[in-house]
């Protein structure tokens, strides 16, 4: 159905612009219209095509028309398939399959006069399943061990700074989230890599197993706030 | 004559349309043609030179080489910028050879138009000759 759609906007636009030029060509050759207001047309036509494409296609990266705010690893049990809203771009696929998901992760450390956060999120309208209504226990879990890698991360973080403070060392911030955010990457590339997108369930299982452990292990560092003394 | 003058505001002003058109056309291109080192580097340099086309049109003006580097080196600064915005403040793209890419964006979205602003530069004293 996308295609057709597609077609019909590409044909349209073709359309309206070359009327447009032909417009222009044919009040000039008549001497009906100056540079000036050709250029003043032009100028008009593009900054309305500029702010019309750029807000449109700005969908693509958030999907402000189903806004959802981004959640919390502590409400991680709460994400169902409905919360992808993302849209996936025209082109995308996973290795030819146009039915897949993704989900989008981040952490956010800041600091305050007394305190440090480190949270970790996941944005429901930057993330994107092919169908929201599926019901697919297999996908979803895959899609939260990404969310369960950042967190595993977020974690290493916090504990890093809670050491650094334990020992009176100087918090280089930006050079701690710089490692374990490099980290992050590689394990979520490793994990698609090795489950091959939770097609390979028993890797899968063994990844999901791993992470639990590895989550549990640094339970201790699971509240997002430190306090710094 | 009832033309717009060239002036300092004039350019700022197709500068900044200019500009506009450039993120919204990358912003095309990348949703329906992401091929690599087309995108990134081919087609923002080409639409980057065709701003002394615009301007040539607009103005009847043929910039001066100080005047066009300075118009360029804005638009490639602009182009990298929405780049950087995107990746790391919409995508989350952490990776930090994404620096490395913007910095090689600027450099070839200054230096391609150079090259082809120079050669244009050749070809109409050839014509004129």
């Amino acid at each position: 159905m996308k295609g057709p759609i597609i077609f019909v906007a590409v044909f349209f636009g073709v359309v309206i612009i070359t009327l447009f030029i032909a417009k222009i060509v044919s009040l000039k050759k008549h001497n009906l219209v100056s540079r000036t207001g050709i250029f003043r047309v032009i100028d008009k036509f593009l900054v309305a095509f500029s702010v019309i494409v750029i807000v449109t296609t700005l969908l693509w990266d958030i999907n402000l028309l189903r806004y959802k705010k981004p959640i919390l690893h502590k409400n991680w049990s709460t994400v169902l398939l409905e919360d992808f809203r993302g849209l996936k771009r025209p082109k995308t696929n996973l290795y030819g399959e146009a039915k897949f998901a993704f989900v989008s992760t981040s952490i956010k450390v800041r600091k305050y006069q007394d305190k440090i956060s480190v949270e970790t999120f996941f944005h429901p309208c930057r993330s994107y399943v092919y169908n929201r209504k599926l019901f697919a226990n297999n996908l979803l879990s895959h899609e939260m061990y990404h969310f369960h890698i950042t967190e595993y991360c977020a974690r290493l973080i916090r504990k890093e700074i809670h050491e650094s403070i334990a020992e009176n060392r100087p918090i280089h911030l930006r050079r701690i989230k710089k490692r374990y955010i490099r980290l992050e990457r590689e394990l979520q590339y490793q994990y698609d890599d090795e489950t091959y997108h939770s097609y390979v369930h028993g890797v899968q299982l063994d990844w999901q197993e791993k992470m639990d452990s590895l989550l549990l292990t640094l339970d201790d560092y699971s509240n997002t706030i430190i306090t710094l003394k | 004559m009832n033309k717009p003058a060239d002036s300092n505001k004039t350019l700022v002003k197709a500068i900044a349309i200019w500009g506009l058109f450039l993120i919204a056309v990358m912003r095309i291109v990348e949703l329906f043609l992401q091929t690599g080192y087309l995108f990134y580097i081919i087609i923002p340099s080409v639409l980057i030179f065709a701003f002394l086309l615009y301007y040539l049109l607009k103005t009847n003006t043929y910039l001066k080489f100080w005047r066009f580097l300075a118009a360029i080196s804005a638009l490639s600064f602009l182009n990298s910028m929405v780049y950087l915005i995107v990746l790391v403040g919409l995508r989350n793209n952490y990776e930090f050879e994404v620096m490395q890419l913007i910095t090689v964006l600027v450099a070839t979205g200054v230096l391609i138009p150079l090259v082809l602003y120079g050669l244009t530069y050749f070809i109409k004293r050839a014509v004129r000759r």
